[in-house]
């Protein structure tokens, strides 16, 4: 039984771990750092498994425990550090993009806005660049439906403004 | 930047990244759990330092007791060594537990706001813990003298109200301080109190209880 569960958690992971990498490369640019936020929020998936209610959406709880630990794990880096440090591409882990300047340049000016945005901010931004509907982002975040709408209208004028 | 250009860049990067990171999630079983917990360890440390530091008082006020104290003086120094003993170790377990039962399967702004909580209720309890110290001495200092059966308030009353007169001031003095900052045009006291005395931590755990709220509250 044990062997089953653990066997259908690898395998919903397996299928949905593209949640786990961006959660983590929302929130932590430098590698080791990113590496560290998958093996946590992996680690707590696994904890909270056996409470899993199958009844409910699979990629809602998921995205609720990747935020909460990426939320958490970046306070606690900023404790450690003391203080925040500014975008700095010669520090970032920044993504290249093939060789074309104009696409890298995008690349670099999206990463520095989603690095500016408060955690909670953050979560709303990734939700809504991955396409989730507003009903599945007040449930993950647990706002209403009418803040979530409104917030992804100022997001969208944030975005045109800065970027 | 449009929006579409926007999500195009979105995938883009993490394509990018999730390829240049290699991160490979078959790694994570069971024995990786360690490392987390390992993080863990030193809040989880420091909650079991209190209760060591609290389990201390009860064991000296047991103690006292097996003297059989008659002076009352004595035995209300022990009385509050007790209850300060029993309160550090309630403090402690209550912040094991509320963190250990804090399931991350909750929505994003109710377990933020509970840990937020958590925090914040656990460094105000360590700043005022820490403010009783201007009087716990006295009764501490009675108690370990009435283990040898000596009542420092009949042989020396002025140690205890002497004691008890600078723990006023000085309680009174760091109340004022603090009041005195938050008067405007203050910003430089404020930065030293806040440092100083209130320090950092509190500072940043209010700021993310005020940050989950006003998220939470914000409407068109």
């Amino acid at each position: 039984m044990h062997e089953q569960r653990g066997a259908q958690f690898e395998a919903l992971l397996q299928s949905h771990q593209g949640i786990v990498f961006k959660v983590a490369n929302t929130y932590c640019w430098r590698h080791d750092d990113r590496a560290d936020l998958a093996q946590e929020i992996v680690a707590q998936l696994w904890r909270a498994w056996p409470r899993y209610d199958p009844a409910r959406p699979f990629t809602t709880w998921m995205y609720r425990i990747a935020l909460n630990v990426a939320i958490s794990f970046v306070r606690k880096e900023v404790r450690r550090r003391e203080t925040s440090v500014p975008f700095d591409e010669t520090v970032h882990d920044v993504a290249s993009a093939g060789g074309d300047p104009a696409a890298g340049h995008r690349l670099q000016r999206l990463q520095a806005f989603i690095e500016r945005q408060a955690p909670l901010d953050r979560a709303l931004l990734l939700l809504y660049l991955e396409d989730r509907s507003q009903k599945e982002i007040a449930d993950i975040l647990g706002i209403t439906a009418t803040n979530v709408s409104t917030k992804i209208n100022r997001l969208k004028q944030k975005i045109r403004a800065e970027i | 930047m449009e929006l579409d250009e926007m999500k195009m860049a979105w995938e883009t990067l993490n394509q990018h990244l999730q390829r240049e990171s290699a991160i490979s999630l078959a790694m994570y079983t069971d024995h990786k759990l360690t490392a987390v917990r390992s993080r863990l360890r030193p809040l989880f440390i420091g909650q079991l330092l209190q209760l060591f530091f609290g389990l201390c008082f009860v064991l000296l006020a047991v103690a006292l007791w097996s003297t059989r104290p008659t002076a009352v003086s004595v035995i209300v120094a022990g009385v509050v060594v007790h209850v300060y003993g029993i309160a550090c170790i309630v403090a402690a377990a209550a912040v094991m537990g509320g963190i250990s039962r804090i399931d991350y399967a909750g929505s994003v702004l109710e377990i933020q706001e509970k840990l937020a909580r958590v925090r914040h209720s656990y460094i105000v309890g360590g700043i005022v813990g820490g403010l009783t110290w201007w009087f716990l001495w006295i009764p501490i200092l009675m108690v370990l003298l009435g283990l040898v059966h000596v009542n420092l308030y009949a042989h020396a009353p002025s140690v205890i109200w002497g004691g008890t007169a600078v723990g006023v001031v000085g309680l009174a003095g760091m109340l004022w301080l603090y009041a005195h900052s938050r008067k405007p045009g203050r910003e430089r006291l404020r930065r030293f109190v806040d440092e100083a005395v209130v320090g950092r931590s509190l500072q940043r755990a209010q700021a993310q209880l005020d940050e989950v709220r006003q998220f939470a509250q914000e409407q068109a």
